[in-house]
């Protein structure tokens, strides 16, 4: 169980809204870099048991190839490294683009965790609030999927066993895999009937339908959001006062520690490590329990 | 006091000369646990969807259902809809939402409760029917019996007083289906909650019935308690199709009626050994040779084995529960999952050396759980078409081999009907034939006797024996042990992934103490060897008939 899969879906996802929102606000590195950091080590900790290499490996690519791609095209900057094919290689391009990827890369790894912890039910939750039979409809396309396929496959491995579509011609394959598909069409109006028929018994239609959750809005609910907004707010209020005003073309805007900057950067880096902090104090205390036990 | 009564009431479809139901009479009371059967296409259906508005056929009715005293169309549907629960056959279609939490709300959210009434009213059932663990599952993550049973508890959590049910235990394994019944045992028990059940499973039901309807032809034949309903049908009708679905306990007692009577009829297992102790006494039957039991002559002949299995071993993703292997069993004896080690063989090569399709033609194939898997054209004749055309027959030959088929398997008057429009045990018979186009020498089938009645099962014995004495080979799989004992020439059983025992059935079920017959059961103190009813009555009046003259 990770602490986060217990936050209501309403303050998960202002959170998210949140981080998002602000990981896509400004180029300024330092920023970037605390989102990066940020949704990277939420992610290994969110993910814990069942992290793969492979899809780290592309993501670093992926970086990569920004980095490099940017600089191939944008010429702007003043501190220029060397020529290719007669074109100037600048060191600001080079850093925009590394900005860019860094961008790039932490909207993807905050996508990820929103992926584990936003699952459908949260989803349909926060749906079925602004509409109920949005919510139904939704839900009721998650429930058929998943048995269209399986039907699919049971058809398709029994026309086998009677000897279509086993062969090595492409071209009977693929009437074989046709066939199949028609009859899934027919097999589902048939049996949609049943479906409408097990709706209508409960009293489906009969009234204005309310949404059921098993979701309570708790303390810690409240604490997120509050923490969530008033750090928004504040990073907000420092950007009114000239911080995270960063720009990379012709050259790259001085860093400056005033107050703005000092508080908004402290914010920023409390906002976008909160996540991995609070997963991180419960899987040891979660440790600690244990072993007392 | 009566909850439902069902006054004169007759129904038409429209654009039908015959009527469905014809002067239907019937009183269901309070607190009571009513059966209804009867062959299929006599009305059952259509009677019980009469008695929940929501989802009744359109037709023309006459007559009048009342419920607590009021006429049902008075009532308001709200009310209707929470009163009468209605459970039908197949347990995936009537899941409506991908969560299990959801699913059960799912009513009550229909009736516009507030949050915290939903909440406490799901916990409640679920708690009651065993659901909390998996409560939080996806519903496409459960098996058979529990997505019936969430059905059952997503009906249940509208608090009806009366629930209807149209044989909820068809689609299910014997396990399952054992449970649910089991389930709702208990619901009539400690709830005192009414159930009107349309179900073929007798063995199983008739015993915790108070009252059993037998139809036919859209009347009501008999309604009487499960004892009396046996009295009824053996002195009246002792052909009917039904008596090869009523307990084993009351069919042994039918048959040894002339020796020995008893005061009530046993239904159990333990009335029926009961009956047979206060029969018989002490006295021990002498052992004598069972009587011809009608199987193949001469299956322990030495003939070439047609398919070896050597070390198989197969790995299988478990999805779901229920899992000792006989389906991928199947599956890898067919070839469709490759062995994960070990080989297997079929008329002396291995499996892996028939390329492409030449294994399913004139060779084997497979008769999957449910047949309508097997059907992808819009009538049955053209799928026999299709099927011939694979084989490269020419035209003459294919119209002349449908033809044999339908008369072979008596569906000649289906062949131009569509797959999806004809019940149960006529699609398996038409399945059979598709795959008998094939010229298989062996057939596997999957759980053949799955939502059969008792007649039907018997029907497709028959077949499967014609098919036997062609020399091809059966191999099926099946949680059936009545069927198993009665037809099988050599039946193993699987646990835990091996085959333990293996042999013809007389040994294999006299050997078994708990995995045996139900016939087995009751008389096995007498006669141990005795596997069906037939072999128990025979047998016990052979005996008592040696030890009369002294």
């Amino acid at each position: 169980m990770k602490r986060f899969d217990t936050f209501h879906p309403a303050a998960l996802l202002l959170f998210y809204i949140c981080i998002l929102l602000l990981s896509m606000l400004s180029m300024d590195p330092v920023l970037l870099l605390a989102s990066v950091c940020g949704s990277i080590s939420f992610y290994c900790a969110a993910a814990y048991p069942r992290l793969s290499a492979r899809s780290g490996l592309f993501f670093c690519v992926l970086f990569l190839l920004v980095t490099v791609t940017n600089p191939l095209f944008s010429h702007n900057g003043v501190t220029v490294l060397f020529y290719l094919n007669h074109q100037p290689v600048t060191k600001e391009a080079i850093c925009c683009g590394a900005a860019l990827g860094a961008m790039l890369l932490s909207v993807l790894y905050w996508c990820r965790t929103l992926q584990i912890f936003m699952t459908s039910d949260k989803l349909l939750y926060l749906f079925g609030r602004i509409s109920p039979s949005l919510g139904l409809l939704l839900s009721m396309c998650l429930r058929f999927t998943p048995v269209f396929r399986r039907q699919y496959q049971n058809i398709h491995q029994v026309q086998k066993t009677l000897g279509y579509g086993g062969s090595d011609q492409p071209l009977d394959r693929i009437r074989c895999h046709v066939r199949s598909f028609g009859i899934l069409v027919t097999w589902s109006m048939e049996h949609a009937i049943e479906t409408a028929d097990s709706m209508n018994g409960r009293g489906y239609g009969l009234g204005q339908r309310t949404a059921f959750s098993l979701f309570c809005w708790r303390l810690r609910d409240t604490l997120l959001t509050v923490f969530c907004l008033a750090a928004t707010g504040g990073i907000l209020a420092c950007r009114a006062y000239g911080a995270l005003h960063y720009y990379y073309y012709p050259a790259m805007t001085p860093h400056i520690w005033d107050a703005p900057h000092v508080i908004c950067y402290s914010l920023v880096w409390l906002l976008m490590l909160s996540p991995v902090i609070l997963e991180g104090v419960e899987t040891l205390r979660w440790n600690y329990c244990r072993s007392a036990i | 006091m009566e909850l439902l009564q069902i006054r004169h009431i007759s129904f038409t479809y429209p654009e039908q000369q015959t009527p469905a139901l014809q002067d239907i009479n019937l009183t269901v009371r309070r607190g009571e646990f009513a059966v209804m059967c009867g062959a299929s296409g006599c009305g059952k259906t259509t009677l019980l969807r009469l008695c929940k508005p929501a989802i009744a056929p359109h037709g023309t009715r006459t007559g009048d259902i009342l419920y607590n005293g009021l006429s049902l169309d008075d009532a308001d549907p709200q009310t209707k809809a929470c009163a009468i629960g209605y459970v039908g056959q197949n347990p995936e279609q009537q899941i409506v939402t991908d969560k299990v939490w959801h699913e059960l709300a799912f009513g009550l959210e229909n009736m516009g409760l507030p949050n915290d009434v939903i909440r406490r009213r799901v916990s409640e059932m679920a708690q009651f029917l065993g659901i909390q663990n998996w409560f939080h599952k996806n519903t496409d993550q459960l098996s058979g019996g529990q997505k019936q049973l969430l059905n059952l508890a997503s009906v249940m959590v509208m608090q009806p007083e009366l629930l209807i049910l149209d044989e909820p235990t068809s689609q299910l394994d014997p396990i399952g289906a054992a449970d649910f019944i089991g389930t709702l045992k208990k619901l009539n028990r400690d709830l005192g909650l009414t159930i009107l059940l349309v179900e073929h499973r007798l063995e199983e039901v008739i015993p915790a019935a108070d009252k059993v309807i037998l139809m036919e032809n859209g009347t009501v034949l008999c309604c009487d308690t499960p004892g009396g309903l046996g009295e009824y049908l053996y002195t009246n009708l002792p052909e009917h199709p039904l008596i090869d679905s009523l307990p084993s306990a009351m069919r042994i007692y039918h048959g040894l009626k002339d020796l020995s009577h008893a005061d009530t009829v046993p239904l159990t297992v333990r009335d029926g050994r009961q009956y047979l102790e206060n029969a018989l006494g002490r006295q021990q039957l002498p052992e004598n040779a069972p009587a011809d039991t009608g199987k193949t002559p001469g299956i322990s002949d030495k003939k070439a084995p047609v398919l070896e299995l050597k070390n198989v071993w197969y790995r299988f993703e478990l999805v779901g529960g229920n899992g000792s292997g006989k389906t991928t069993l199947l599956n890898v004896m067919c070839g469709i999952y490759p062995a994960y080690s070990g080989s297997v063989s079929y008329l002396g090569k291995p499996l892996r050396s028939y390329k492409g399709t030449l294994l399913y033609r004139n060779n084997m194939t497979m008769l999957p759980q449910d047949p309508q898997l097997m059907f992808v054209e819009d009538s049955i004749r053209e799928d026999y078409e299709a099927t011939c055309r694979v084989m490269g027959r020419s035209r003459e030959e294919t119209e002349q081999e449908i033809l044999h088929m339908g008369e072979l398997l008596s569906i000649a008057h289906l062949l131009d009907r569509h797959p999806y429009d004809v019940s149960g045990g006529e699609l398996q018979k038409a399945a059979l034939g598709k795959l008998l186009l094939l010229r298989p020498r062996v057939i596997f089938m999957d759980e053949p006797t799955k939502g059969l009645d008792g007649h039907s099962k018997k029907i497709l014995a028959g077949q499967l024996r014609q098919l036997t004495a062609q020399d091809i080979t059966i191999v099926m799989v099946t949680h059936d042990i009545e069927f198993a004992a009665q037809y099988g020439d050599l039946c193993g059983m699987l646990f835990d992934g091996q085959i333990i025992s293996q042999s013809p059935p007389e040994d294999f079920f006299s050997g078994n103490s708990f995995y045996t017959t139900a016939a087995n059961r009751i008389g096995r103190r007498y006669v141990p060897r005795a596997i069906t009813c037939r072999q128990v009555v025979e047998q016990v009046t052979a005996g008592m008939s040696l030890e009369e003259p002294i």
